[in-house]
């Protein structure tokens, strides 16, 4: 299991910043910059531009997605965004408005 | 110590952790217990327990159900039950809590404020009353009020921490009612609770306000003089923030004056 | 708490005394700067009231009332029931009856469960123990790691 779990009930409103696994089961608004993995589970509400090596997305994101590795759009996520990523899965059932760019 | 605050939230939410490598810039809201490793700055809200382990670091105004330190925190922490600094932990800031715990090999700095009036039976007891006062009422509602305003109140007392001499000699302004509630307060015991309660209240202002004067105007025996040095000690901080009162009232923080509502409540009925 | 026994004879002058009340009577009791409360020192009784300035190289226990100032080389115990309206300077500090006044310590401060204390308290090392009660500023050394120094 991760070191970080936002729990369902928490809202944080700002930025989040550092080295490690992040687990987004409540809110996050603003900006998130991680050098390593972000899970969006079912609950988990993303408002936010992200930079991270890699985001599995099984619940919400608003907000523009750079990871430098891989970006998983899971079915029933929804995504509302530009995807920028060399490599982008997006599963049968996930709803994404956006666009998405694979050459950076 | 005592009872150790654990998440009473139920299965519905795990609890939150920040991890030693995350930093959080910025507001934290939630409704169960959450775990600090790394480092957060800004603000904390929570309905149930923050933890700080040691190692993480919380730059913030706090309010929650418990707070447990063993790690660090710099700004205003306000609990609704218990905070508890453990060896190792480090504070910087006041606290405003009906239960403070502090381990040896933990180390503080700040005003303590526990509520209630610590002077005699009488206090105690119009002190158990007043404290369910703020617990009972919507938590999200007092947070917000109280975030701003520790700062303020710091600063007074923290500038002058041992000295309250020069503090009191500023206050020395006519406060008419000052003579009078230095004898019902002996009275008190005997009275009905309502009536102790709002009687405290006077002598509170009376000790706190007319330390200087007094000097002055009754020619007190020495022992009147040196009970005041105490009480005034640790009512100075707060007197100027109470004067101005009337002009900048709605902005009082509600901390501040977490006895006084209870009371002035029992007042009116 | 543990009360010395013989806390009668040893109990100062009372109530009249007004200042100048200088080092406190019935030493020789143990050695100076035993922090225990046991087997020696000075003991206030709960009938005595001092008023003025108390000052002793060695441990005191109050279990009396104590309205002026202390200062003392030595363990100063406020016991349950001890009411103390003063300054107070001592090496180490052990609240559990009442103290109106500012505490610092040269060593350690201890509110216990209990006690109730108003005033700031100075000390490189304080503890307040639940069921305590206090209200006032703490002040000890706080080092915080860097860049979290606050001007305070």
């Amino acid at each position: 299991m991760a070191n970080t779990v936002i729990g369902s009930t928490i809202v944080i409103d700002g930025e989040i910043t550092g080295d490690e696994d992040l687990v987004v089961q409540g809110t996050v608004k603003g900006r998130v910059s991680l050098r390593e993995n972000i899970f969006v589970e079912e609950s988990g509400v993303l408002e936010a531009n992200v930079e991270t090596a890699t985001i599995t997305i099984h619940g919400r994101v608003t907000g523009d997605v750079h990871a430098s590795e891989r970006a998983e759009l899971k079915s029933n996520c929804r995504v509302v965004g530009d995807i920028r990523a060399p490599r982008v899965l997006i599963a049968d059932g996930a709803s994404f408005k956006g666009s998405v760019d694979m050459d950076a | 110590m005592a009872r150790m605050p654990t998440a009473s939230g139920g299965p519905i939410a795990g609890s939150t952790i920040i991890g030693p490598e995350i930093r959080v810039l910025g507001r934290v809201t939630g409704e169960e217990d959450l775990h600090v490793q790394g480092r957060i700055d800004g603000a904390i809200v929570l309905t149930e327990t923050l933890f700080v382990a040691p190692g993480g670091v919380v730059s913030a105004e706090v309010d929650a159900l418990n707070v447990v330190v063993s790690g660090v925190i710099v700004g205003n922490v306000t609990a609704r039950d218990c905070v508890t600094l453990h060896a190792g932990a480090k504070l910087v800031g006041d606290i405003t809590a009906p239960r403070l715990v502090i381990a040896d090999g933990a180390a503080f700095k700040g005003n303590v404020h526990m509520g209630g009036e610590p002077d005699n039976a009488v206090a105690a007891r119009s002190a158990a009353r007043a404290r369910p006062a703020p617990a009972a009422a919507p938590r999200r509602q007092l947070a917000p009020e109280r975030a701003p305003a520790p700062p303020r109140r710091a600063t007074p007392a923290r500038a002058e921490p041992a000295r309250p001499e020069p503090a009191r000699a500023e206050p020395a302004r006519p406060a008419p009612a000052r003579a009078a509630p230095r004898t019902p307060r002996a009275e008190a015991v005997s009275h009905a609770d309502d009536e102790a309660t709002v009687i405290v209240r006077h002598s509170e202002v009376a000790a706190g306000e007319d330390a200087g004067s007094r000097a002055a105007e009754d020619a007190a025996p020495v022992p009147e003089q040196t009970r005041f040095r105490g009480v005034s000690a640790t009512r100075v901080p707060s007197r100027p923030q109470q004067e101005p009162e009337a002009t900048s009232k709605g902005k009082l923080p509600a901390r501040a004056r977490i006895p006084k509502p209870g009371k002035r409540r029992v007042n009116r009925r | 708490m543990p009360l010395a026994p013989a806390r009668t004879p040893s109990s100062p002058p009372s109530s009249g005394s007004a200042s100048g009340f200088g080092s406190a009577p019935g030493s020789g009791f143990g050695p100076r700067g035993s922090t225990s409360t046991q087997g020696g020192g000075c003991v206030i009784g709960p009938r005595i009231t001092v008023r003025g300035a108390l000052s002793g190289e060695e441990d005191l226990v109050v279990e009396g009332r104590i309205e002026g100032r202390i200062t003392l080389i030595g363990h100063l115990v406020i016991a349950p029931g001890g009411v103390v309206e003063a300054d107070v300077e001592a090496s180490s500090v052990e609240v559990r009856g009442q103290v109106r006044g500012d505490i610092s310590a040269a060593r350690s401060i201890t509110i216990e469960r209990g006690a109730q204390v108003a005033g700031n308290v100075r000390a490189p090392r304080v503890m307040i123990h639940d069921g305590a009660h206090f209200q006032g500023a703490v002040d000890m050394d706080v080092a915080l790691p860097d860049g979290l120094g606050r001007s305070r």
